[in-house]
């Protein structure tokens, strides 16, 4: 698939990423869920645990605490209280 | 006329004064820098977060909102934001006064009043007025935390959801400019978010378009306090970018003063010290003169 999804996260300390990435892991508050490109548009909360993404076929994590994402036109805007990379 | 060791020790004292003032002024202009990048980089998450929620407000029904209902004001909440040092100008006596302003007004209409002070300055100032003080925050400037406006913003919260309070008010410094610093009221609560400015759309054609994981009400609810203490945050950030700011003009105005004192000192002393000589001249040509004779 040609599409890509954007993610971006944002924390009030500044911390700020984005990346372009094909697919998405996240830990919902009522179960986690995947975001592929064409996602219709959604918002939820997110419990404090590890966001996954792919990149072709590599995977890489971050670690958001008290956090909300929304999805709308292949954008995934997660705001969070701290985020980290994890290595 | 002052003798030429009062003068000069003066003189060594002024320098000395307009060191430290030098000292401070860069330290403040180091720490501005600083705090401006962290009031900037807390910029976008503000921005986002409130488009989010005035994209979900818009929606929904005001009245089922605890937050975002209005309601008759009995008793408002007050924090007030200065700084913790002096040596920043005007900057503590502006929001001092500003929120005496806003007391006398809230008090002229029979409003109750429960305060916050953030800063030493500000449990000073209500402390020598006599002014009750529900909670003193201070020493936490050096190093502001989000957690630290969490920490202000939930117990605010639960006050306004059991009815305690029935306002927030915020009184800080707003940034302009490096030189012009004004106290800024906002009211926090009741959340007014503004239809327009969302990430687009208004109306109930919005909420169809998205999916809730859980329910709408229960992202708003969670949204909501969310947004109060980022505002509180934000208004924390932006204080301190102002105070520094403040701090460094007034330091930069000492050091003006310092510069103007010594040159005048200096005069003062050169005349003095001619004065001195000119007078043993005097005496030894009125000597001479009388030997001679």
């Amino acid at each position: 698939m040609a599409e890509k999804l954007t993610l971006e996260i944002i924390t009030p300390e500044g911390f700020s990423f984005t990346e372009t990435v094909d697919e998405l892991t996240a830990p919902g508050t009522l179960g986690e869920f995947g975001v592929l490109p064409g996602h219709t548009g959604f918002m939820t909360s997110l419990e404090t645990g590890v966001i996954t993404y792919k990149i072709g076929s590599t995977s890489k994590h971050i670690t958001v605490k008290s956090a909300y994402a929304q999805v709308a036109n292949d954008h995934i805007l997660v705001l969070a209280d701290s985020a980290e990379i994890k290595g | 006329m002052p003798n030429l060791r009062d003068i000069r020790t003066r003189i060594t004292s002024v320098t000395n004064t307009g060191k430290i003032t030098k000292a401070m002024q860069m330290v403040s202009a180091a720490k501005l820098r600083r705090a401006q990048n962290s009031m900037l980089a807390a910029r976008p998450y503000s921005n986002k977060l409130f488009d989010m929620l005035s994209y979900i407000s818009s929606a929904v029904d005001r009245e089922s909102y605890p937050l975002l209902n209005l309601r008759e004001r009995k008793v408002v909440e007050l924090i007030v934001l200065t700084s913790d040092k002096g040596l920043c100008g005007a900057f503590n006596t502006n929001i001092l006064k500003e929120t005496a302003r806003l007391m006398n007004e809230l008090k002229g209409e029979g409003i109750k009043l429960s305060i916050v002070a953030v800063g030493k300055k500000a449990r000073d100032y209500f402390h020598r007025f006599g002014v009750p003080v529900r909670k003193t925050y201070i020493d936490f400037y050096k190093n502001v935390k989000y957690e630290d406006a969490q920490e202000i913003a939930a117990e605010i919260i639960e006050s306004y959801t059991n009815e305690s309070i029935d306002e927030l008010i915020i009184v800080y410094n707003e940034f302009k400019t490096v030189l012009q610093q004004t106290p800024k009221r906002a009211r926090l609560l009741p959340v007014e978010p503004q239809s327009t400015g969302g990430t687009g759309g208004t109306g109930d054609g919005v909420l169809d378009r998205f999916i809730f994981e859980p329910s709408e009400a229960e992202i708003l609810n969670a949204l909501l306090p969310k947004y109060v203490e980022n505002q509180i945050f934000r208004a924390i950030l932006e204080s301190r970018v102002s105070e520094e700011a403040a701090r460094m003009i007034a330091m930069e105005n000492a050091n003006k003063n310092t510069k103007e004192l010594i040159g005048k000192l200096t005069l003062q002393y050169n005349k003095a010290r001619q004065a001195s000589i000119t007078t043993e001249l005097m005496d030894i040509v009125g000597g001479a003169e009388a030997l001679s004779q």
